[in-house]
């Protein structure tokens, strides 16, 4: 106990009382939107009292302007599922036209005039969660949202992990845990281990389009109905009652079964890549509103031989975990979390192949080069095309960002030394730098969404991938064996 | 010369079991990952990306036992590859029945412990011309392990 303490003038006696805005968590859901805060070391979800802390993530314009959360009539929903996919693309809403970083960038106001509201203090700083399966277009875009917003960005950081936290820290739970979160829009799996205060994800995978908003859609056509909502309201209560309006939970159930299957299908390829074998997992965490699903339960239970975790409820585990993260960057602490890229990141070699320069599950932050050479002689400059995900064919893949390096040296074909610099940072944005050796020209990019984006070939990036894992290399071998008598405009040194 | 054992604080010696592996690399990563720097200056948080980045790299190198074994003998300046004939026959063959779609995995994770064993043996015994023979061999059967699960 200090009985006495000197404070020399003009200091303040205690750093906290310096007046200082809030940290928080934002989950920035598909559906929902949660935020949540630290209080005397203990996380809490923000609510007006007794109200739900669920903030519906759709957007509506009215007369006094825009209006985030549930309306009757006209509303953008589950827009998420496009970030990153800008393109031009503007979703209608009234007279305006909205890119999706403009919607998110609108609940996330909102979310901020929440909190000021009703913590009575100024927001200073956010840690906004991201499926850990975005790619780095989805994870710009949500940033550059939070910037709109007027939200300071502490980090982003995987829903998954964020969940993980939670777990680890409320419930002390130790050794290898699977978290298995089923969203309104996205379906991660991230596989961590817990020790010491460590949390290190060891595989993560997922699928941006597979979410409840699809059985939602699925039981819109089956049934009729004439709004989504409605159709998802149905599915919800069908998780506590056994029939509503004569639908029962089985039809319910029929129409659900593929999607979940897909889920355990997905589950299975990253705890193959992991190198675990089921007997190691040490237990399962529920996260997401789908999980409150009776046959999600079941058959995650199935799948894992273990009756799965949902001590902290499934909508709040992703907020209250981003919130003790925030918590621990502003004040210090234990903790440490040691995350993966969710893809593959390379670069356009010969004949439209991908050379993989940081494969995907490589723990952040993370760097690594490779060296190339001119074609050509006096060879002036040299396309570098930076693309994301798991193919063997740049075609197949996400493209990141294409620059060109200029005002090489006039040597011989094979003569210039450019290495190229991929790095990654915890929050897994990626950034590529070149340098030539001979003359020291460099150059340095961080890679911004310009990608001109097949929605569907995205979706599916990595479970095409895994289908056509063997077709691919067969393709690929073939390619270079013609390749070989031909020049080659990006020779690997 | 970047040296993963320093990095991690280990000795430079092939045996290392995975335990003391991933307590160093916790440590390590304790005193330098970003997130523990984010109120500090820009300065120190470059620093804190490069040494953390190097921890990283450091780990993935000693994880792998070719990627261990080939750094220490490059340490030593010594080359880092011998073949021996006779194993092209093998390779030959289990290439072949990779093609006809046999399930080689079991076998294969076999023959990955046996030479992971030999390494740490001929380490010991300081001869590096058997590290070499087992290494060459080591790395087509992770080559080929990651064929034969479609990788």
């Amino acid at each position: 106990m200090t009985l006495l303490q000197l404070v020399e003038p003009g200091q303040t006696p205690d750093p906290h009382a310096v007046k200082r805005g809030i940290v928080i968590g934002i989950d920035l859901g598909t559906t929902h939107a949660v935020a949540a805060y630290v209080r005397d070391g203990k996380p809490h979800v923000l609510t007006f009292e007794g109200e739900n802390p669920l903030i519906p993530s759709t957007l509506s314009v009215t007369e006094g302007g825009f209006k985030v959360g549930e309306v009757e009539g006209e509303i953008l929903a589950s827009t998420k599922r496009l970030m990153g996919r800008e393109n031009g693309l503007r979703l209608p809403l009234g007279s305006h036209r909205l890119t999706p970083v403009e919607v998110a960038s609108h609940i996330l106001f909102h979310v901020k005039q929440e909190v000021e509201q009703i913590l009575a203090t100024s927001l200073e700083a956010a840690v906004i969660t991201v499926p850990a399966y975005f790619d780095e277009a989805a994870r710009i875009a949500t940033k550059q949202a939070a910037a709109l917003a007027g939200i300071k960005v502490l980090r982003l950081m995987n829903e998954p992990t964020a969940a993980a936290l939670a777990y680890g820290l409320e419930t002390g739970v130790e050794g290898i845990y699977a978290i298995y979160d089923f969203g309104g829009g996205t379906f991660d799996i991230s596989l961590l281990k817990l020790k010491d205060g460590v949390f290190q994800v060891l595989a993560t995978g997922g699928d941006l389009n597979l979410g409840g908003d699809d059985i939602d859609h699925a039981l819109l056509s089956q049934l009729q109905l004439s709004d989504v909502r409605e159709a998802r309201a149905l599915k919800e209560r069908l998780s506590e009652e056994a029939s509503v309006g004569g639908v029962t939970r089985e039809d319910l159930e029929t129409l659900a079964a593929p999607f979940v299957k897909k889920t355990l299908k997905i589950s299975q390829e990253v705890l193959r890549e992991s190198g675990l074998s089921l007997k190691e997992i040490n237990g399962v965490v529920l996260v997401g509103g789908m999980t409150r699903m009776p046959l999600v339960k079941a058959e995650v239970a199935n799948f894992f031989g273990i009756a799965p975790l949902s001590d902290i409820d499934p909508d709040q585990a992703v907020a209250l975990g981003a919130a003790m993260g925030a918590h621990g960057l502003i004040h210090g602490s234990d903790t440490l979390l040691l995350d993966v890229t969710p893809l593959s990141l390379g670069l356009e070699t010969m004949g439209g192949l991908v050379e993989k320069i940081i494969p995907r599950n490589t723990p952040l932050p993370a760097l690594a080069s490779q060296d190339f050479t001119t074609y050509e002689d006096g060879q002036g400059g040299m396309v570098i095309h930076v693309v994301q995900g798991e193919r063997e064919f740049v075609a197949d893949c996400l493209s990141l960002s294409r620059f060109e390096l200029k005002g090489l040296p006039n040597l011989p074909a094979g003569a210039a030394r450019v290495r190229i610099d991929f790095s990654v940072d915890v929050e897994g944005l990626l950034t590529v730098s070149a340098f030539e050796k001979t003359t020291g020209l460099s150059q340095h990019i961080e890679v911004k969404p310009s990608h001109g984006l097949d929605e569907e070939t995205l979706s599916h990036l990595l479970l095409l991938s895994q289908k056509f894992g063997k077709e691919d290399i067969k393709n690929r071998l073939k390619a270079e064996e013609s390749l070989n008598t031909r020049l080659n405009p990006f020779l690997k040194k | 010369m970047f040296d993963p054992f320093k990095i991690l604080n280990l000795e430079k010696c092939y045996a290392l079991d995975q335990q003391t592996l991933e307590k160093q690399y916790f440590e390590e990563q304790k005193k330098c990952h970003p997130d523990q720097f984010s109120s500090a200056t820009d300065q120190e948080k470059t620093d804190a990306v490069k040494k953390s980045t190097a921890v990283n790299q450091a780990y993935l190198m000693l994880k792998n036992p070719c990627l261990r074994a080939e750094y220490l003998l490059k340490d030593m300046g010594l080359e880092t590859l011998s073949h021996e004939p006779s194993f092209l026959g093998t390779v030959m063959e289990w290439n072949e029945r990779l093609e006809r779609g046999e399930d080689l995995k079991p076998e294969l994770l076999d023959q990955e412990k046996i030479l992971c064993g030999e390494l740490e043996k001929s380490f010991d015994a300081k001869n590096y011309e058997k590290v070499r023979v087992a290494l060459y061999q080591l790395i087509y059967v992770q080559k080929l392990l990651k064929q034969s699960e479609g990788l």
